[in-house]
């Protein structure tokens, strides 16, 4: 690049953006941003030195990368925060930084839960791919992926592969960072898939399922190890699908608000995925998903612990919460009457004390159900059973809580499950007082907003 | 807010105390001692006690000392009339607010548009006077001064000499090429 004529030299002045103090000169690069710093450190040696000052470069990272740690993109130590500016920059200066700030921020406030919650699904996360990497991808795609799943994979390469070894699989079958559900034969776990296994699975979709897909800026991003599960991002418009039983015949539901979806914005672009992985983050966080166990293994369940999806009764001391998640993928759903099929957990405790007309029991046990599932306020099903799941708990003063899983159908459109459950004071070998009925509060059916 | 009734500096009869700042060239101005406040220096030096005769400045001059309780006043003004209109129970007091306060931004970037050896007077005196306000307008005015300019289009600006030799100003350009790009 040629330099342009070096201008007449202007008459230094007395007073001047040189001779100002120390502090305010401060304020004044600070306020004007990182790359007029730079600038003005070409400018002269007092500038030079004014710039050098590292608390405005430590403000610099902070403010516009979110970066509090000397330590560049691979983790590896750095001198200051100025050279840190400048390598994270060179590193990924290709995108919005706002967009990088909050990507990055995603990224480590998702590893900081997993460290302390679900440390097994830590070690399933792979080192960020490079540009070079994702170009090549985009290449065998034929087509471009959007901004922020770029900036994505930069940060973090999704979770190990599955591979031909199938008792490696098998060991990190559980450890989802999207999580699932498992009941009766249905069990479901997703994973976030490597940029190598994105190319290969969506080859292969288009390859099965041609007529489809072909010409439809789809990639697949998450998939289910145990029952198939399939999530699409649409490269096009930025939405991110879950594939339902029809997925070969193209049939797929968007997960995440439409209004929300920007792919191309200039400043803060984002798409269905960075979207869809926040809000999971953001469950995480607060509580409103939680990590249970299956049989010996962790797993991010989600099945909702919280109002208003999740509902909480309590009838002489017995406690009930139940929530439900819709089950796009489930086998049952669609046909003519387009059914949508929903999974449901119900929790039972006795968190003090169970008591009846004055007395305290040492435990109760459940002999019956009775079940009232509604669609749009008409019921559908009125049903009563045995037992729940084929077994008949006994509770106990704070043990911890009976978990059990079934799935219903229901014909589309809002709905809702109430209900209660017979129980014996003492146990049903023998009873020691009357039987008595257990409100469960009415949970909502409903296809939700975002879908995991 | 001023207080009724008060006899202190000046006292004229409204019930509002005024204070008398006198410049480095020795000329004096009379401004309310709520406008005066705003500088943290002055304060302190009325608290304790030092106002009787007029606060002398010994570092500013006249034209800025005006300049600076031109600031002051207008923004003690607009303190006060946002907390009349935040106590008043008139709806069109509180739907004044949001236009007020453009008024005030108004008037800081007509305020605030002025000759260079001005701005770093101005900038000074904020400084030494600790008149937070008008330093940030001031230092934001300068920084907005530097934004999207090359190193000799800042040097122009600011009359700045270069004193690097070619090696030294060709290293320093590597370093920073990343801001260029």
């Amino acid at each position: 690049m040629a330099s342009p004529p070096r201008p007449p030299e202007p008459m230094p002045s007395a007073a001047g953006l040189e001779s100002l103090e120390g502090l305010v000169l401060d304020t004044v690069i600070s306020k004007a941003g990182a790359r007029p710093a730079a600038a003005l450190a070409c400018a002269s040696t007092r500038l030079r030195a004014a710039v050098a000052d590292d608390s405005l470069w430590r403000r610099f990272c902070a403010e516009d990368l979110g970066l509090d740690a000397l330590l560049d993109p691979e983790d590896r130590p750095l001198p200051s925060f100025q050279v840190a500016y400048k390598v994270w920059l060179e590193s990924f200066g290709m995108y919005p930084l706002l967009l990088v700030k909050r990507v990055k921020q995603f990224w480590s406030s998702l590893k900081i839960f997993l460290s302390g919650n679900f440390p097994e699904a830590l070690k399933t996360l792979c080192k960020g791919v490079s540009e070079a990497q994702l170009n090549s991808a985009e290449d065998d795609l034929g087509f471009k992926l959007p901004l922020p799943t770029r900036l994505l994979y930069r940060f973090c390469n999704a979770q190990l592969p599955f591979s031909e070894d199938h008792g490696a699989n098998e060991r990190i079958s559980t450890h989802g960072i999207i999580g699932g559900y498992a009941f009766y034969n249905h069990w479901v776990n997703v994973h976030l898939s490597p940029l190598d296994q994105i190319v290969e699975e969506t080859r292969e979709l288009y390859h099965g399922f041609n007529e489809v897909f072909n010409g439809r800026k789809l990639i697949v991003v998450a998939t289910s190890w145990f029952r198939p599960k399939t999530f699409l991002l649409n490269c096009s418009n930025g939405q991110l699908y879950v594939g339902t039983n029809n997925l070969p015949k193209g049939e797929m539901i968007p997960c995440v608000p439409k209004s929300l979806i920007r792919p191309t914005d200039n400043d803060m672009p984002q798409d269905g995925l960075l979207l869809w992985l926040e809000e999971h983050l953001r469950r995480l966080q607060n509580g409103m998903i939680k990590i249970r166990m299956l049989m010996t293994s962790r797993y991010i369940s989600l099945y909702p612990e919280a109002p208003p999806s999740c509902t909480s009764a309590m009838t002489n001391g017995v406690k009930v919460r139940a929530s439900a998640v819709f089950v796009p993928e489930h086998p049952e759903s669609g046909g003519p009457q387009e059914r949508c099929v929903y999974t449901y957990s119900i929790r039972l405790s006795v968190p003090e004390a169970c008591m009846l007309g004055g007395v305290y029991y040492s435990s109760c046990q459940l002999y019956s159900r009775h079940w009232i599932i509604r669609s749009r306020d008409w019921v559908v099903s009125d049903m009563r059973g045995e037992g729940v799941i084929g077994e008949y708990p006994v509770l106990s003063p704070g043990q911890e809580e009976f978990v059990y899983e079934s799935c219903t159908p229901m014909p589309k459109g809002p709905g809702s499950v109430e209900g209660s459950f017979s129980f014996v004071p003492g146990k049903l070998s023998r009873p020691e007082g009357k039987p008595f009925e257990v409100t469960v509060a009415p949970f909502p059916l409903e296809v939700p907003e975002y879908i995991f | 807010m001023a207080s009724a009734g008060e006899s202190g500096d000046g006292a004229d009869g409204k019930g509002v105390t005024t204070i008398t700042i006198i410049s480095s060239d020795n000329e004096a101005f009379e401004v309310l001692e709520a406008a005066a406040s705003m500088s943290l220096t002055i304060r302190h030096l009325i608290e304790d006690g030092c106002a009787d005769g007029g606060i002398p400045l010994p570092n500013v001059t006249a034209g800025i000392l005006a300049k600076v309780l031109e600031y002051c006043s207008k923004h003690v003004a607009a303190v006060a009339a946002s907390s009349e209109a935040g106590s008043s129970s008139n709806a069109a007091d509180a739907a004044a607010a949001p236009e007020k306060e453009e008024d005030l931004a108004s008037f800081d970037k007509a305020f605030i548009d002025v000759e260079q050896d001005t701005l770093y007077d101005l900038l000074m005196a904020a400084n030494y006077l600790e008149v937070k306000g008008l330093l940030d307008l001031a230092c934001q005015k300068v920084a907005d001064m530097i934004k999207g300019k090359t190193p000799d289009a800042i040097r122009q600006t600011f009359k700045i000499k270069n004193d690097f030799s070619p090696e030294q100003e060709e290293k320093i350009r590597e370093e920073n090429q990343w801001a260029f790009e």
